[in-house]
C-alpha cells in the first residue's frame, strides 16, 4: 500500500509540473499586455516597453518557461505578484485560510445533511419523505447560489439584523455564505446519495440480510451505507478542488480576501506569477484530493485494496496447463 | 513672481522659527473627536509601494493620498512645496516647508524630493512625469526640475501633484519597498490592512502642517478613523448603507438609486450625488487603408449621422450621462460650449445619413463593418444600440467586445476594426483627451489611436498643448479637424452616482475623487 501511495504522489508531481507548463503557455499567448494595464491607458509606447523589460517580459519562451520552472519546482520561489508586489507565496499563504474555512465548511455542511436526506428519501422511497426531499432537491439545485445568497442576506441581515452581510471575524460571518452557497452541493448530494442507496438496497446481499432477520438499522448501516458511499466519495473527492476554484463568486459577494478573489484580481491584471502559482496550488489540491478519494475507497471496499495492494502493473499470472 | 515669492519666503521664515511651537498645538484640534467614516469601495490598495502603480502612474490610490504627499495637489494647491517658480521655458524651482517629517519622525528635505522623483521615474510608471529631464536639490529646501521642453498644459499639475515625497532613509529601510507599510508625510496612518477586505487610516497626533501651512484640502484630517470597507457587490453595497454599516458609497447601482432618491425609503439617512465621471466614450473611425470607411469621408459622415446619442446614453448608461459634442470630457473649463449648437456636427438625422451614405457611393446593405468595444454591459449595450441605429440606414455592424487588456492589443492592429468604441480620460484639460486619442507618442505606429498619419493635425494638438497656444482659436481649429473631416465622435460622460450619509458633506477633487479627510460633519 505504501508503494501505491509513493507511486501517486509521484503522478500528482507530474501533474502539477504539467499542469505549470500549461498555464505559463496559455499565459504567455494570450492576448494583453500586462504592462499596459499596470501603466494605465495613457502610457506612452516607450514606457510599456520599459515596463515590459522590468517585469522580465521581453525573453524568448524557452527561456522564460525554463527560468520559471526553475524557480517554481527547484527554488520553490513563485515570484512576486505584480500588482501586490509581496511574495505570491506568502499572499497564498494569509489567503488561504479564508478559503478553505469556507469551502470546507461548506463541503462538511452540504454532507451532513444532504447525504442524511438521500438515505431517508431512499428508504421512504415514493412516500410523502421521498416526494418532500425529491423537491427540494430540484428546487435548490436549480435555484442560483448567488442570488438565494443575497436574498438571505436580506432577510437575516437586513431585515433581522441577526447575522453581518459581508466580511470576516467570528463565526457569524460565515453562516450566510456556507448555507447559501453549499445548498446546490448539498442538493446534489442528497439526490445521488438516494440514487445510490436505492441501488444498493436491490442487491441480493440486502435482501439475504433482511431474510436473516437483521433490524432495519442494521441493514442500512453495515451492508447498504458501505456500499453506497463509493460514489459518494468520488462527488465528494472531486469536489474541493472544484469550490477552490469557484470560490471566488462566493468571495466577491462577501467581501471575504481569500484566493478566489486573489485569482479573479490577478487574471483581470494580468499577474501571471499569481496566476501561475495558483494553478499549480489547485492541481496540487485536486491531485492529493483524488488520492485520498482512492485511499477512502481502498478503507471501505478490501477488494479495491487488493488491487492497489497489487499495484496493477504486475503480469496477471496465468495459470499452466498440467500435462496429462 | 518674485516679489510674491519674496512675501512667501518671508512668512515662511517666520513660520518656521515657530513651525515648531505651531505643529506641536495639533492640527488635530480641526478633527471631530471619535468621529469614523466608513466608505465603501469596490477594491483596496494592493501595494503600498508610493511610486508604483495598481492603475495609477505612480501608485497613488485614494486611502494613499491620505499617506503620502505631493509637491502640490492637482490643483497646484501648495502642499509640501508652498511655492514655484519658473526660472527660464525649462526650468522650474519648488520650495518645500522645512519642517515636514513623516510619521516616523524623519525630517524631509529636498534630497529626499530628489530621491523621490528618481525612484518614480526608475519605476517605470513615470506617465504624467516623462517630461522631467533632471531634478537637483539646490539646497536643503530647494528643488530645482528641468524638462525635456516648455511644460504642456496640465504638465506641471502632473509632476508636481503625482508623485509621492518619503524619505529616503525610511525606503531604503524598508525591506519592501513600503508595499506593506507605508511610511509618508500626510496626516494619517495605516492602522489595519486586509488586501481586499479593509484598510483603516487614523489621524496621526504630530502632523508636521500647523493650520497656516494647510494649503490643500489634501492636508486636512477632520475624519479621526476612516475606513476603506471592500465591497464588491453592487447589491451587498446597498445592503451595507441600508444596515448602516458604510457611510459612503458610488457602487450603487440605478436601480437601488430609488432607495436614497427623494422620496426613498431611505433618503431620511442618504442623499445621491451625482458626479461627470473623467471618462469620455468616442466612437473612433479607422483611418487607415484597411478599412473601407479609411478614404470615404461621407461615409463615415453617414454612420456618425445615424446615431442617436441621447438614446444611447438612456439605453447604456440608463440616463447618466452628459452628452459631449468632441471628443473629449464636456464638463472641462476649456470645453467650448458652443460647440453644443453647431450646425455641422452629427446631430441625429437618419436623413442626411442616408444621403452621406449614397453620396459614399453605396446603397443599403452594401456596407459591412465591424465595431469593437470593452465586453461589459454598459458598452455592449452602447455597441448594440450603434449596430441598430446603423442597420436603419442599411449599413451591417458585426460587434467584437474583448476585456479592456485583450482590446487594446486588437485595437492596434488597422485590419481588425472598422470602428472602436474608445475611452479616453482627462481630468483636467480637453486637450490632455485629444492628446491620448491623437498623439503619435502614445502609440507604437508613430500614428493615432485611430491610424491617422498627419503631421498637420500633430503640430496643432502640440501648440494646443503648450500654455501659449491653449487659446480658443486653435482649439476650435483642432475641433474642427476632428468633427470636419469625421474622425471621431464623442458620445457621453457617464454619471456617478454616490449615496452619502446625510451627516457629511463630502469634498471632491478636480477630478471628482471624494476627500474622506476633508469631510464635514453637519450634524
Amino acid at each position: 500500500m505504501g508503494r501505491y501511495i509513493i507511486k501517486r504522489l509521484v503522478m500528482t508531481l507530474v501533474v502539477v509540473i504539467i499542469a505549470a507548463w500549461l498555464i505559463f503557455t496559455i499565459m504567455f499567448f494570450v492576448p494583453g499586455d500586462p504592462a499596459r494595464i499596470m501603466l494605465g491607458s495613457n502610457a506612452t509606447y516607450e514606457e510599456i516597453l520599459a515596463k515590459r523589460e522590468q517585469l522580465g517580459l521581453t525573453g524568448s519562451y524557452i527561456s522564460r518557461l525554463a527560468k520559471y520552472m526553475y524557480n517554481c519546482f527547484i527554488r520553490l520561489d513563485f515570484g512576486t505578484s505584480w500588482t501586490y508586489e509581496t511574495p505570491v507565496f506568502e499572499q497564498l499563504v494569509s489567503r488561504l485560510p479564508y478559503t478553505l474555512i469556507v469551502t470546507v465548511s461548506q463541503m462538511i455542511f452540504s454532507l451532513i445533511i444532504g447525504v442524511p436526506l438521500g438515505i431517508y428519501a431512499a428508504l421512504h422511497q415514493n412516500r410523502w419523505g421521498d416526494k418532500l426531499v425529491t423537491v427540494f432537491s430540484m428546487l435548490g439545485f436549480s435555484i442560483p447560489g448567488f442570488w438565494l445568497s443575497l436574498e438571505m442576506v436580506i432577510l437575516f441581515s437586513l431585515r433581522l439584523g441577526w447575522l453581518p452581510a459581508y466580511g470576516t471575524g467570528g463565526i457569524e460571518y460565515y453562516i450566510l455564505p456556507v448555507i447559501g452557497m453549499s445548498l446546490g452541493t448539498l442538493c446534489q448530494n442528497a439526490r445521488q446519495t438516494r440514487s445510490s442507496v436505492l441501488e444498493v438496497m436491490r442487491a441480493d446481499y440486502v435482501t439475504t440480510a433482511r431474510a436473516k432477520g437483521l433490524s432495519s438499522n442494521k441493514v442500512t448501516l453495515k451492508h447498504i451505507m458501505p456500499n453506497a458511499m463509493l460514489p459518494i466519495i468520488t462527488m465528494v473527492g472531486g469536489s474541493l478542488g472544484g469550490l477552490i476554484a469557484g470560490s471566488a463568486i462566493t468571495e466577491q459577494t462577501f467581501s471575504i480576501p481569500g484566493i478566489g478573489l486573489y485569482m479573479l484580481t490577478a487574471m483581470n491584471n494580468r499577474d501571471y506569477p499569481v496566476v501561475e502559482a495558483i494553478t499549480i496550488l489547485l492541481a496540487a489540491i485536486t491531485s492529493i484530493c483524488m488520492l485520498l478519494t482512492d485511499l477512502c475507497y481502498a478503507a471501505i471496499d478490501p477488494r479495491i485494496k487488493a488491487q492497489y495492494v497489487q499495484g496493477g502493473s504486475k503480469k496477471v499470472r496465468r495459470g499452466r496447463k498440467k500435462n496429462g | 513672481m518674485k516679489k510674491t515669492l519674496a512675501a512667501v519666503l518671508a512668512v515662511g521664515l517666520a513660520l518656521s522659527s515657530t513651525g515648531t511651537a505651531l505643529a506641536e498645538e495639533s492640527t488635530s484640534a480641526a478633527t471631530y473627536e471619535g468621529s469614523v467614516m466608513n466608505i465603501g469601495v469596490t477594491s483596496s490598495t494592493a501595494s503600498w509601494n508610493p511610486f508604483t502603480g495598481t492603475g495609477s502612474s505612480t501608485g497613488v490610490g485614494q486611502a494613499s493620498t491620505m499617506i503620502y504627499e505631493t509637491l502640490m495637489d492637482l490643483s497646484m494647491n501648495p502642499v509640501l512645496a508652498y511655492d514655484y517658480e519658473k526660472i527660464d521655458d525649462v526650468t522650474y524651482d519648488f520650495y518645500i516647508w522645512d519642517n515636514i517629517v513623516d510619521s516616523q519622525g524623519n525630517a524631509i528635505t529636498a534630497s529626499d524630493v530628489v530621491f523621490s522623483y528618481e525612484q518614480a521615474i526608475a519605476g517605470g510608471n513615470a506617465h504624467g512625469i516623462s517630461i522631467i529631464d533632471t531634478v537637483t536639490a539646490v539646497d536643503d529646501y530647494t528643488v530645482e526640475f528641468t524638462f525635456t521642453h516648455e511644460p504642456y498644459i496640465g504638465d506641471l499639475e502632473s509632476v508636481a501633484g503625482q508623485v509621492a515625497i518619503i524619505s529616503q532613509a525610511a525606503y531604503e529601510a524598508s525591506e519592501d519597498n513600503m508595499a506593506t507599510e507605508p511610511i509618508g508625510t500626510g496626516p494619517y496612518v495605516l492602522t489595519e490592512w486586509v488586501p481586499d477586505s479593509i484598510t483603516t487610516v487614523t489621524v496621526r497626533d504630530d502632523y508636521w502642517a500647523s493650520e497656516d501651512q494647510i494649503g490643500s484640502d489634501m492636508m486636512k484630517s477632520n475624519i479621526e478613523t476612516v475606513n476603506f470597507v471592500v465591497i464588491s457587490e453592487a447589491s451587498q453595497s446597498t445592503i451595507a448603507l441600508e444596515n448602516g454599516t458604510i457611510d459612503y458609497s458610488a457602487n450603487i447601482t440605478t436601480a437601488d438609486l430609488t432607495f436614497f432618491e427623494e422620496g426613498g425609503v431611505d433618503s431620511e439617512n442618504y442623499y445621491v450625488e451625482q458626479l461627470a465621471q473623467g471618462l469620455t466614450t468616442v466612437l473612433l473611425a479607422n483611418m487607415s487603408e484597411d478599412s473601407i470607411l479609411g478614404d470615404n469621408q461621407a461615409l463615415r459622415e453617414a454612420v456618425f449621422y445615424a446615431i442617436d446619442v441621447p438614446s444611447i446614453i438612456v439605453g447604456a448608461s440608463s440616463g447618466n450621462g452628459i452628452i459631449t459634442y468632441d471628443a473629449s470630457n464636456a464638463s472641462l473649463s476649456d470645453y467650448n460650449t458652443e460647440w453644443n449648437d453647431e450646425d455641422n456636427y452629427y446631430h441625429y438625422n437618419v436623413e442626411t445619413a442616408q444621403e452621406k451614405l449614397a453620396e459614399a457611393g453605396y446603397s443599403s446593405g452594401e456596407v459591412s463593418l465591424t465595431l469593437f468595444c470593452e465586453s461589459g454591459d454598459e458598452y455592449t449595450n452602447m455597441a448594440t444600440l450603434i449596430q441598430a441605429f446603423l442597420a436603419n440606414i442599411g449599413i451591417n455592424v458585426e460587434i467584437e467586445a474583448y476585456d479592456s487588456a485583450i482590446l487594446n492589443e486588437y485595437a492596434a492592429d488597422s485590419t481588425q476594426w472598422d470602428l472602436i468604441l474608445s475611452l479616453t480620460g482627462s481630468e483636467d484639460y480637453i486637450v490632455n483627451s485629444w492628446a491620448h486619442l491623437f498623439d503619435p507618442e502614445n502609440y507604437s505606429n508613430g500614428m493615432s489611436i485611430n491610424f491617422i498619419d498627419d503631421q498637420e493635425m500633430f503640430d496643432l494638438l502640440n501648440l494646443c498643448k503648450t500654455y501659449d497656444g491653449h487659446t480658443e482659436e486653435n482649439l476650435n481649429a483642432f475641433h474642427e479637424y476632428i468633427t470636419g473631416n469625421a474622425v471621431a465622435m464623442g458620445l457621453y460622460n457617464s454619471y456617478t452616482n454616490s449615496v452619502v450619509n446625510r451627516k457629511y458633506e463630502l469634498s471632491y477633487t478636480q477630478q471628482m475623487s471624494i476627500i474622506p479627510q476633508a469631510t464635514v460633519i453637519v450634524e
